[in-house]
């Protein structure tokens, strides 16, 4: 599938969203409210302590808002394919998507792509760019290329988490709560891991490499002067596509089982 | 007429042991969310305190809110909108049973299950690995049993009272993000309202929230003294009956609305 | 077209319990048991034919299709379509066949039918001549005119159905897979949709298989068509001869000038009904049977009047799968029988 046909099932599924605007408009503001109180109580929790671990407002704030956008342009793609997947099984309804001269994959996420995330986006964008006026740093053109670059990574990292726990469907019956594990595992990133102890600093970095959508990006652009957060900010540049090649695998090695297998 | 609400409230627990397998990973996401919280204090309080409060008390304040937040019926909105979209709620209406208390009891069934599957084990667990205070006096328990009460009531009703809204906005998810948006600051669950600043104490303080977390985990952390206690449970009181008379008034609208489209 | 050799698909069902920690004590349970949804079936379809795959729930009609669409793998056998091995090179046969789902949905619930259209024009990279051509046909023989710029949600059953197979058409495949695509429909909306099949076999060279429990679809439809049960394929031949080999019998009423009383017995004849001068008699063979025996008996009685019943061609299959039910044995000696290969 080329960028053409995917942008036009994108377009495809706004024109089906728009026919409910009154709904769409008003689930966007209940989202940003949703995501406008999780900054406040940290604005908040802020106002008496200063810093966390030497993170200021506005540190934690972008590295906040790092993971909550990659979040949402990852999801936009994989979110509501990957949790609906087991139930398509179940119901028969994936055979549709092999009966096209297209590939499972892309056509299932083209097919489901979910336009509801702009909200996410919207806000996430705006309190990193406000927070990027405001960290205490040196912007250079470089570092504005990485952030981009540790966008785009951190996005596919993120649809390679939801891409895994979807290949599942294709092998277990139910996966609807390993989904609820992986929020619940994403929960830790929405702080400096430097808060951890060591061993789960480790399963963050290297195990389960949440670190590497906000946390090692950030550490980088605060401080580029300390080696290792230069490795480690290269890393987390590589480990989102990677990871994401690597769960397009698993998620086709699934759906050859499935069709081996049966329904 | 107890006994028919009695086998409802069975009827809902025994429907939950039918997920009793998933029970573990539940209790895994708990811990996760209470080591966060956890975590993060000790980054902030280190071995020090603020306002008299040290890491010590917020350990047991975190562990009293994540189980409090597993016992709040506001999930309830859910309920409610399955059977308005799918017009299962006329069958519910022609029942010789008040059709909120039947709602009322079927979450009850559901919240004793969470309480001796979920919130026991979480406890206990977290008691091993954390440390964990019990209260001394007894009219500190009979207190926080009875704002644990007020806290069941009113967030049954908030649920209930959003659902009766999302009647007319057709769209439940967006309010319940909303509404989950104001619980997350201003129930205190993550950031006690013991360090807001005097005029976001005042927000919350008009507002029915903090009896969803800060209250019940203050008295049992014995922070209220009885007069407060007294005064908490009053107004508590109060919020219960002005949620009720607000469910009433949509209530009454809705049906008339049901009756006139004709279900 | 396609050949089918010695095809099976068995699926393993798994004494699961659900949920992930139920699935993972699944992962390391091993017991299963082994369900063969289709036994070793062959036939080939020629380029142009209509063919009618006919069988009861559980069959394997649905499976039987899959497979042919490259959508599920066989156990074991071979399949090819167009020369090609469908689930290797599911692609290009994607773009050779066309698959209409009665119960799964192409279309786009809240857009106009005009954009599923698009969209499979652009997803089939039809050339716009071809495509004009096509919707060109679609809205005069389906009727599309009617409701293309209506959304799909507003649509009724029979005005969808239309729309799948126009869509599943767009890209001029050489075959067409329907299964079930009748299904639920009301009496005008069905034929509508069976002359229009027939037409796109008929005019258009399209190869057709059909998938149904209505028999009408294939009698309209069909000249041909094979009978599944259990998996197995038990009759492969045109609808007359399934008539004439699987009649229990034909049903001939003769009105007599005069009563000729009870002993009127002849070979291969039941009296089954005696009213006076007209007696109805079943007898075991076809047509040509039923003609000498009315002659034999004219011969000897003088005869008002005769009619002729046939059994009804549903009424047939069912007894049919009945027998194949009471008894398995039974059921295979006819199935050696029956089959007109």
């Amino acid at each position: 599938m080329n960028i053409r046909l995917f942008s036009y099932f994108v377009t495809l599924i706004i024109k089906s969203r728009m026919e409910y605007r009154g709904a769409f408009i008003i689930g966007a503001v209940g989202q940003i409210t949703g995501y406008a109180a999780n900054y406040l109580v940290i604005w908040l929790l802020l106002q008496n302590f200063d810093t966390i671990n030497g993170w200021s407002w506005t540190e934690i704030a972008f590295l906040y808002s790092l993971n909550i956008l990659t979040y949402a342009i990852g999801a936009s793609f994989t979110y509501t394919p990957m949790v609906s997947l087991d139930q398509t099984i179940i119901n028969g309804d994936f055979d549709k998507y092999l009966t096209k001269p297209l590939s499972p994959f892309t056509y299932y996420l083209a097919n489901l792509f979910n336009i509801g995330y702009i909200a996410h986006i919207v806000i996430s964008l705006l309190v990193l760019l406000w927070s990027i006026t405001q960290v205490d740093m040196n912007w250079t053109a470089i570092k504005l290329i990485y952030l981009v670059l540790a966008i785009i990574s951190g996005s596919f990292l993120q649809a390679a988490g939801l891409v895994v726990i979807g290949s599942l469907s294709f092998i277990f019956l139910r996966v609807r709560y390993l989904f609820e594990i992986f929020f619940k595992l994403k929960e830790f990133i929405a702080y400096p891991i430097s808060i951890y102890g060591t061993l789960l600093q480790m399963v963050l970095t290297w195990i389960i490499p949440l670190a590497m959508i906000n946390y090692y990006p950030s550490i980088y652009l605060f401080d580029d002067s300390v080696l290792t957060n230069k490795i480690l900010g290269v890393v987390a540049l590589v480990i989102g596509p990677l990871g994401f090649y690597m769960s397009y695998k698993l998620w086709m090695y699934g759906a050859n089982k499935y069709q081996g297998a049966g329904g | 007429m107890m006994r028919a609400y009695y086998a409802i409230t069975c009827k809902a627990f025994f429907r939950n042991t039918a997920y009793r397998s998933e029970v573990w990973l539940r209790i895994f996401g708990n811990i996760s969310i209470v080591f966060i919280q956890i975590s993060i204090w000790r980054a902030l309080l280190g071995t020090g305190s603020l306002n008299g409060i040290n890491i010590e008390a917020m350990i047991t304040y975190s562990l009293i809110n994540a189980s409090v937040s597993m016992m709040l019926m506001n999930k309830v909105i859910y309920v409610v909108d399955d059977k308005l979209k799918t017009g299962n709620i006329i069958s519910d209406l022609l029942k010789p049973i008040s059709y909120p208390l039947l709602l009322f009891y079927d979450e009850l069934g559901n919240v004793v299950f969470q309480i001796m599957f979920t919130v026991v084990p979480t406890i206990f667990i977290a008691w091993l690995i954390f440390g964990f205070s019990f209260p001394t006096e007894p009219y500190t328990i009979v207190a926080f049993v009875i704002s644990l009460l007020i806290a069941l009531a009113i967030s049954f009703l908030l649920g209930y009272l959003i659902a009766l809204v999302s009647f007319w906005f057709l769209t439940t998810f967006a309010l319940d993000w909303m509404v989950a948006a104001l619980i997350t600051v201003f129930s205190g669950s993550f950031l006690p309202l013991w360090f807001f600043s005097a005029e976001w104490r005042f927000i919350a303080d008009m507002l029915p929230f903090q009896f969803l977390g800060f209250v019940p985990a203050a008295i049992y952390m014995g922070k209220m003294d009885a007069s407060e206690i007294l005064w908490m449970i009053m107004k508590g009181s109060v919020w219960i009956l002005i949620l009720w008379l607000a469910t009433q008034l949509l209530w009454s609208r809705a049906i008339k609305r049901l009756v006139v489209q004709g279900g | 077209m396609i050949r089918v050799e010695g095809i099976s698909k068995e699926y393993k069902q798994f004494a699961r319990s659900t949920g992930v920690i139920g699935s993972m004590r699944n992962l390391f349970s091993r017991e299963h048991t082994l369900l063969k949804a289709v036994n070793e079936i062959s036939f080939s379809i020629e380029k142009g034919e209509a063919v009618g795959y006919l069988g009861p729930n559980g069959a394997g009609k649905s499976t039987m299709i899959k497979m042919l669409t490259g959508i599920l793998v066989p156990t074991s056998g071979m399949v090819t379509v167009n020369n090609l091995v469908p689930h290797k090179h599911r692609k290009e046969i994607a773009k050779k066949v066309g698959i209409v789902f009665g119960q799964r949905s192409q279309l786009w619930w809240d857009l106009p039918v005009q954009d599923s259209f698009d969209l499979h024009k652009r997803i089939y990279n039809i050339h716009d001549t071809d495509y004009r051509t096509n919707m060109n046909i679609f809205l005069e023989l389906l009727n599309l005119k009617e409701f293309i710029t209506q959304p799909v949600r507003q649509l009724s059953l029979g005005q969808r159905m239309r729309a799948e197979i126009g869509l599943a058409l767009l890209h001029n495949p050489d075959i067409l897979f329907l299964d079930e695509p009748t299904i639920g429909l009301d009496v005008i909306a069905k034929d509508n949709i069976r002359s229009f099949i027939k037409q796109m076999n008929r005019e258009h060279k399209v190869s057709v298989l059909l998938t149904t429990h209505d028999l009408k679809d294939i009698e309209e439809i069909c000249p041909r068509m094979l009978i599944v049960n259990k998996g197995e394929l038990i009759f492969d031949g045109t609808v007359d001869q399934l008539k004439s080999n699987l009649s229990p019998g034909k049903l001939i009423t003769i009105e007599f000038e005069s009563n000729p009383g009870n002993e009127v017995e002849l070979a291969n004849a039941d009296l089954i009904a005696d009213h006076g001068i007209r007696k109805t008699f079943k007898i075991d063979k076809g047509l040509d049977s039923a003609i000498d025996f009315v002659k034999r008996v004219s011969k000897r009685y003088p005869i008002k009047d005769f009619s002729l019943e046939d059994s009804d061609i549903e009424d047939i299959i069912r007894m049919y799968y009945r027998s194949l039910d009471n008894d398995n044995n039974i059921g295979i000696a006819n199935q050696e029988k029956m089959s007109v290969i």
